[in-house]
């Protein structure tokens, strides 16, 4: 970084330093200027003699040398409520320590500060921080040390201060509005419904000191993406997204934490290739799982966008996928095609990737409560009679199609014996143990969407 | 012991109107024999589509009609073991002990040696269903088993699999679900119908570590039905291609085809005759309009519809799409011939509403639309006769109905979709143009209003709100 530093003739009044932005690195950011944020500095100096000479034994600094912050960390653990820690090191206790939150336009919001912080013990303080809008949010912790024993002027010294970012976990859901006036084929209701029930996701915590357990409430927020690479330009994106096209949702699939769609998939894919649709004046778009998949034969290359050519994707904590997976007589060289979607997305890193794979699914009969019920149990607690319950991702997806599949009230001639084992959950995910929706986390930081810019 | 006499003073009072019907007082008999204690506490609670899904802890049974539900009267646990009773044949449709169920969602995580094995678990589900069902022949029901299975990619499915003894945990699960469901065979032991998830089952739900019962469902309906159809194949599809050929997708509908069809059952009644043999046709469409190609489809990714026709009447019931398109259409000439001369036929009114995934089929008489009583109860609505007047019920409401809102034909009882509406707090959105009544509460829609008034919606969806409202305007 590239400093100027002004001091006055007389030397009696304090230096003034200011930045020009330029960094001394070339590879980025672009013309060596650090993009937009929050930076720490601390400065040296050495005194000289007139003719230059170094004096070694007179030299100051701006920071202590005796105080550091370490182990800082923030967590969500309820709505617009952060819980803080970090870590003291010196040998005695700090003057004065605190945690300075700034919105995603760095403009300070609130902090907290103690008055005599311990060194070197874990401080956890919580904070209440009005987290509305969508981007990622700076903790800074700073903290002031007691050792005026070490100070010329016998002051004491902050000790550099350090950041964590925290970001609004994001989530997107697409569905289609047919325009005909028959409305049981829209399926926009299942992502508002998705969206209303990610605004507010439960999870438990063990209170190992009072031996209890404790639920908070996170919540998933809008999305957003930045026009230029590297700029603040933002483009602001509602949770809730009808009739996009398949370029949006690859958009949002590359930001946000929380992901789902209800569309149509294409016959013989299996799943594999699924339709979006803009408004009416445009053409259909299709997303597949990669090229070569079942049903990307005769697809439109300039219309199709494919799954395996996405860059990472494991910020993406859930992702939940309602279409039609199969016919009754799925290809049998080929009988996973119809897990080919949730396979792709999971290899590219997401945590969670749950389905319905078996047959052709009625949007009011079968999608419809299927996502209502998945969504509901992923998200929220159920306390009762002194006991509660919260689902797992996995479990929520068993239950939700449990309930609902098998209340398709027809009954079949023989012929269609053999598909009885029918509608079935399908679902992959990292956890050692079984995730869940909550706390609420994961996503693109505002920095990573900076760098990544306008793409797809 | 006081809070059951009120229940049946109630019913006194109103007695309902269908002589089919058992009482309050028989069902939690019928709960009491099930327990096999002549004293077992029980709570009368509602009739569940009367009910909402926080005041029964869960999602019921979902029977076309309204069922009773109890609770084990249990001061100390007020909600942990719950029964539905089908009050048109006093079965114990479900019985859900949520204790169980609780402990079971405790531990969704676990060391498969602590599970129970498959033929342990099996001995539990039909010694269970046995002492419940002892009339029972469990040799004609196929056993079905749900369990988590590791795909070869890494995945985890959990199908539904012939239960065999044989059978090796592959993952821990926490709970362990099996489905005995009743088939027929011919004279030389082929299966010849299928008797569905609905007609003829027996589902059980347990904890994969103890055993312990935690849902238990059952139904056991008879099949009043010929399976010969009086409407041939050819005819289904002749009618269910001539749905395509008149409004409200005609003219919009530039082509369909049938891809196959296939004989089925469908819940159409109350028992004890419950049951109709349809048709279910499935057809391909596209259109030419572009802004009806996410609902009709294209010629690339034509549209999926099942049309289910009475396969003895030849009424159609319903036609709705899937979420799947079919693979690219190149109808030949004759095909087209073939489509364009389908008859027209009537496509019917069908009622939605999605609180309780409902889809009823209304009939018109003057104008008016008109439920039948049981159909209401789907509703929450009670329908009492009591000498020639006829009154509905909705939690503390009661309304009677003029003689314009009541309709008795081939000696059921029908009453106006308004007067139901009405006493129930319902709105319904009339879509003529797609022969469909939206029915829904009115405080949900307005608290959706709200919701896009707050500015929930980005710019983006506002604006295509707009545009879609001038193009109705237009």
């Amino acid at each position: 970084m590239h400093f100027g530093l002004h001091i006055q003739p007389d030397h009696t009044q304090e230096p003034t330093h200011s930045w020009d932005g330029t960094v001394n690195r070339t590879s980025y950011p672009p013309n060596n200027i650090a993009p937009a944020g929050l930076y720490t500095f601390d400065i040296t100096v050495n005194g000289k003699t007139p003719n230059g000479l170094v004096l070694n034994y007179d030299k100051d600094r701006m920071r202590s040398s005796a105080l550091k912050i370490g182990d800082h960390d923030v967590v969500m653990i309820g709505r617009d409520k952060y819980r803080v820690s970090y870590v003291l090191n010196d040998t005695k206790d700090a003057f004065q320590a605190g945690v300075d939150a700034y919105d995603p336009d760095l403009q300070w919001l609130t902090g907290i500060k103690d008055g005599t912080v311990k060194a070197p013990a874990i401080n956890t303080p919580d904070m209440d921080v009005q987290t509305d809008i969508c981007g990622t949010y700076r903790f800074v912790f700073w903290a002031i040390d007691d050792h005026r024993e070490l100070d010329k002027a016998h002051r004491r010294k902050p000790a550099l201060e350090v950041n964590k970012a925290y970001t609004i976990p994001s989530a997107a859901n697409f569905a289609f509005d047919t325009i005909w006036p028959d409305e049981w084929n829209n399926a926009s209701s299942v992502a508002e419904d998705a969206a209303a029930q990610q605004r507010e996701v439960y999870h438990v915590v063990w209170d190992s000191q009072n031996r209890c357990f404790r639920s908070y409430i996170t919540k998933y927020g809008e999305w957003k993406w930045s026009k230029t690479v590297g700029k603040d330009d933002w483009v602001y994106e509602s949770m809730v997204q009808i009739n996009k096209n398949a370029s949006q949702v690859i958009k949002a699939l590359n930001r946000v934490a929380c992901f789902s769609w209800v569309t149509h998939s294409i016959e013989g894919s299996g799943g594999a290739v699924v339709v979006f649709y803009g408004p009416w004046w445009h053409k259909d778009t299709y997303i597949a799982a990669y090229p070569g998949a079942p049903g990307t034969a005769g697809l439109p290359s300039e219309r199709t966008w494919y799954i395996s050519y996405l860059p990472d994707l494991s910020h993406l904590v859930c992702v939940f996928l309602l279409n039609c997976t199969s016919r009754e007589n799925p290809d049998p060289e080929n009988p996973d095609n119809e897990k080919i979607m949730v396979d792709t997305i999971f290899s590219k890193g997401a945590q969670f990737v749950g389905t319905v794979v078996g047959g052709l699914l009625h949007l009011v009969f079968q999608a419809k409560p299927v996502a209502k019920r998945f969504w509901k149990y992923a998200s929220k607690i159920i306390v009762e009679n002194g006991g509660w319950r919260l689902y797992s991702l996995p479990w929520a997806l068993e239950r939700a199609v449990r309930e609902v599949l098998p209340s398709e009230r027809e009954m079949k001639w023989g012929t269609s014996y053999l598909t009885t084992s029918g509608y079935r959950p399908y679902a992959r995910w990292r956890d050692p143990g079984y995730p869940y929706l909550g706390p609420a986390r994961g996503g693109k930081t505002d920095d990573q969407l900076k760098r990544m810019g306008p793409n797809p | 012991m006081k809070r059951a006499n009120l229940v049946l003073v109630f019913f006194l009072v109103f007695p309902l109107v269908s002589p089919c019907m058992i009482s309050v007082e028989e069902a939690a008999q019928k709960i009491r024999e099930f327990e096999g204690n002549p004293s077992y506490p029980l709570r009368y609670i509602g009739l569940d589509y009367e009910l909402t899904e926080e005041q029964m802890g869960g999602t019921g049974p979902k029977m076309p009609w309204p069922c009773y539900f109890f609770v084990k009267d249990d001061p100390q646990a007020p909600m942990n073991v719950c029964y539905f009773v089908d009050p048109y044949t006093g079965q114990i449709i479900f019985r859900w002990d949520r204790h169980t169920d609780f402990g079971i969602l405790s531990h969704q995580e676990g060391n498969i040696s602590n599970m129970i094995t498959p033929q342990q678990a099996y001995e539990i589900a039909k010694n269970f269903i046995l002492a419940h069902n002892p009339d029972v022949n469990l040799s004609n029901y196929e056993v079905l088993i749900s369990f988590p299975q590791l795909t070869p990619s890494g995945g985890v499915e959990i199908p539904k699999l012939p239960y065999s003894p044989n059978l090796i945990w592959q993952l821990y699960w926490a709970d362990i679900y099996f489905i005995f469901q009743k088939r027929l065979k011919d004279a030389n032991g082929n299966l010849s119908w299928q008797i569905g998830d609905e007609a003829c089952t027996f589902q059980i739900t347990m904890d994969s570590e103890t055993g312990k019962i935690g849902q238990y469902l059952q139904r056991r309906y008879p099949i009043n039905v010929a399976s010969t159809p009086q409407i041939s194949g050819e005819q289904a599809e002749q009618m269910a291609l001539g749905a395509f050929n008149s409004p409200p997708y005609s003219p919009y509908v530039s082509y369909a085809e049938v891809e196959k069809k296939e004989l089925n059952l469908m819940w159409n009644d109350v028992p004890p005759n419950c049951f109709a043999l349809i048709w279910r046709v499935y057809v391909k469409t596209y259109t030419v309009y572009d802004e009806y190609r996410i609902a009709l489809g294209t010629q690339e990714a034509p549209r999926i519809w099942e049309v289910v026709i009475d396969a003895n009447s030849g009424e159609i019931y319903r036609v709705m799409s899937f979420l799947g398109s079919a693979g690219k259409v190149s109808p030949s000439k004759e095909q087209r011939e073939k489509f364009k001369k389908a008859p027209r036929v009537q496509i019917p009114w069908l009622i939605i509403e999605e609180e309780h995934n409902n889809i009823i089929k209304p009939i018109q008489y003057k104008g008016k639309f008109f439920i039948e009583d049981w159909q209401a109860g789907s509703l929450g609505v009670r329908v009492i006769k009591e000498g020639d007047s006829v009154f509905l019920l909705y939690k503390n409401r009661k309304a009677k109905l003029s003689k314009a809102d009541v309709l008795s034909k081939n000696g059921k009882l029908f009453v106006s979709l308004d007067s139901v509406m009405k006493i129930s707090d319902y709105q319904a959105k009339y879509v003529s143009k797609g022969r469909t009544i939206y029915l829904q509460r009115k405080n949900v829609k307005e608290e959706k209003a709200k919701g896009i008034l707050g500015g929930t919606l980005s710019l983006s969806a506002l604006s295509y709100a707009l545009w879609k409202f001038l193009r109705i305007l237009a």
